[in-house]
């Protein structure tokens, strides 16, 4: 074991000498130059995480506005579910795969329901709908604190008075906000 | 009571020299469920007329509310129709205005003889004239029947104007309607914590959380919030504890905290949707909405979160109970085959489920008059919601407002 060591040093220290040139005295430096560090800012300092702040729409400016739109796309659901369906998940990987290339970007998540029900369950249902669009971000590694979640229930539909399940359905959403820093 | 009207009846009888029988008051009123009176137009003593809100029209129509009353109103004293209607007593009286004030003197007096039983005068500014009345039908309630009156009483309610949402107050008739909310976002689930002050859910901060505000001055202070939701407040009516839904720690689950909004405790812990908490009148229970069994039913616990229960089977999807200001029955909407709800009365041990409204529209939300003894409830049509009033057993279905913009009602005390 001793023996090779050795006999590697040796190699080594006659490598070094072997790359000199005749007449200069410049010895090349092998040890790899160290890594530029990564900045050591937390991404998201100066986010409250308290329960007194006020979620904000950001000012994007139009470049990103317009991709933020169209990889943000309201999500549709199911009759009395929560649980996100083929197209739905489709649209988050559009949406994750955004958030992805914007790692400054922070977005809110509005669940939202039909008319039919009441007026507190569907304040519940309409939460437990934007939960399950931050668990598949979650899921694929996006930081929690850049989903916010929240709920409309049934007070913000987008037809009203529906008559039939096509109506009905346009309610039965949700809706991606950008949030300000 | 009831000696005091005896010995003033007396004493009328003695000083008059009429020899017709002594009216008493006591028995006349034991003979009915609901008793028959006379109303019979208040007329000027100055020549001034009231253009609106004239006495006579203003008691035949709070008698006439309560249920307690079968009220038949004249403009002039009519003793055959009253007799044939069996009617023993009926109300009159004088009003005088001056300046921007009134002075309404209300009699009592038997149909028989025309005497006087009783005789009150009230006075205050003529825009108060309403208030001046629910006074005095609270009086007759009181000397008829030993309770107290629900005129004075209040609904706060959520303005459904399109896409907004305010918090409003209105008189128990639906008169005196008042915007308290002007914010801009939507505002729902207000509950009133006394006379003056209430708490409900607002989307200030872009979230739902709870607020405290003031019915005189409009004043708001944040009561409760998180980053999660906070909504449903139920004030108790013993102590001013505040029952609340919140998700700060995972899906709406319930919680209470003191009327300061300090000692937050977490009584619910199940999966699912836990909301719409409502007192029971003593403090010992509280009434939830839970879909921990899939869809949404009722349920019963203590106050510290023991004893969890479900109490509605009968129908597929229950919320919003309303617990009796009497303790004995909760009321509920259930969802029917149409997809629309109907309001429904249960025991509060869980026994003799009834539904009690049977309206082609969407009938949501009831609560209790401070004496149990009706129920509001909002019924909606097409784009347009109102104010209704139904008795416990479904009796004496009447409608309130006519504005169609009525939505989450909750009736004050007294």
């Amino acid at each position: 074991m001793k023996r090779s060591i050795v006999l590697i040093a040796v190699f080594v220290f006659l490598s070094m000498i072997g790359s000199c040139r005749k007449g200069q005295s410049v010895i090349q430096d092998t040890t790899p130059p160290p890594e530029p560090q990564k900045a050591q800012v937390n991404r998201f300092e100066n986010v409250d995480t308290s329960g007194t702040a006020v979620f904000q729409e950001a000012n994007l400016a139009d470049d990103l506005a317009r991709q933020a739109a169209l990889a943000l796309q309201t999500i549709y659901f199911d009759y009395n579910s929560y649980q996100l369906n083929t197209i739905a998940f489709d649209q988050l990987q559009v949406a994750a795969s955004f958030l992805r290339s914007n790692e400054g970007i922070r977005i809110l998540v509005i669940g939202h329901c039909d008319e039919r029900g009441s007026s507190e369950y569907n304040i519940g249902l309409g939460e437990k709908r934007a939960k399950s669009i931050k668990e598949y971000f979650q899921n694929i590694g996006i930081e929690s604190i850049r989903v916010e979640t929240t709920s409309y229930g049934k007070e913000q539909p987008v037809q009203s008075y529906c008559s039939d399940e096509d109506c009905h359905s346009k309610n039965r959403r949700g809706e991606f906000r950008v949030l300000a820093r | 009571m009831i000696k005091k009207i005896l010995s003033a009846i007396f004493s009328v009888g003695v000083i008059s020299l009429c020899s017709a029988e002594k009216f008493d008051l006591e028995v006349y009123a034991s003979k009915f469920d609901s008793i028959p009176v006379g109303v019979v137009e208040f007329l000027p003593t100055n020549g001034i007329e009231l253009a609106d809100n004239k006495p006579g029209t203003i008691i035949s129509s709070d008698l006439d509310f309560c249920g307690k009353f079968h009220v038949l109103s004249k403009s002039v004293f009519d003793s055959a129709t009253f007799t044939d209607e069996n009617i023993g007593i009926y109300i009159d009286g004088d009003y005088t205005v001056e300046g921007n004030s009134v002075t309404v003197n209300c009699n009592l007096r038997d149909v028989a003889t025309k005497d006087l039983i009783i005789g009150k005068k009230y006075k205050g500014e003529t825009r108060f004239i309403r208030s001046l009345m629910h006074k005095y039908c609270n009086e007759i309630v009181e000397m008829l029947f030993g309770d107290q009156g629900i005129f004075e009483s209040r609904f706060i309610y959520v303005t459904a104007r399109g896409s907004s949402r305010n918090v409003t107050v209105m008189d128990f008739d639906g008169h005196g309607t008042r915007t308290i909310t002007n914010n801009g976002v939507i505002n729902l689930f207000p509950a009133f914590m006394n006379k003056n002050d209430f708490i409900w859910t607002s989307y200030l901060k872009g979230r739902p959380n709870l607020y405290s505000g003031s019915v005189l001055d409009g004043s708001v202070k944040p009561f409760m919030a998180s980053r999660g939701i906070e909504t449903s407040p139920d004030v108790s009516p013993i102590d001013g504890t505040v029952a609340y839904a919140s998700s700060k720690n995972g899906n709406l689950d319930i919680y209470i905290c003191s009327p300061d909004a300090t000692g937050v405790k977490q009584l619910t812990v199940a999966y699912g949707v836990d909301t719409a908490p409502s007192w029971s009148p003593n403090g010992y229970q509280i009434a939830f909405t839970s879909d921990r069994s899939g869809n949404p039913h009722i349920y019963l616990m203590d106050a510290d979160g023991a004893n969890q229960r479900r109490i509605t089977f009968e129908t597929k999807y229950s919320d919003s109970p309303a617990w009796s200001p009497k303790g004995d029955k909760i009321a509920y909407m259930a969802m029917n085959e149409t997809g629309k709800f109907d309001i429904w009365v249960i025991n509060s041990d869980g026994s003799g489920a009834t539904k009690i409204t049977s309206m082609s529209g969407s009938s949501e939300n009831p609560t209790w008059a401070p004496d149990g003894s009706m129920i509001a409830f909002t019924n909606s049509v097409g784009g347009k919601s109102d104010l209704y009033v139904v008795k416990h057993d479904g009796s004496r279905l009447r409608r309130v407002t006519t504005s169609g913009d009525i939505k989450m009602p909750d009736w004050s005390g007294y």
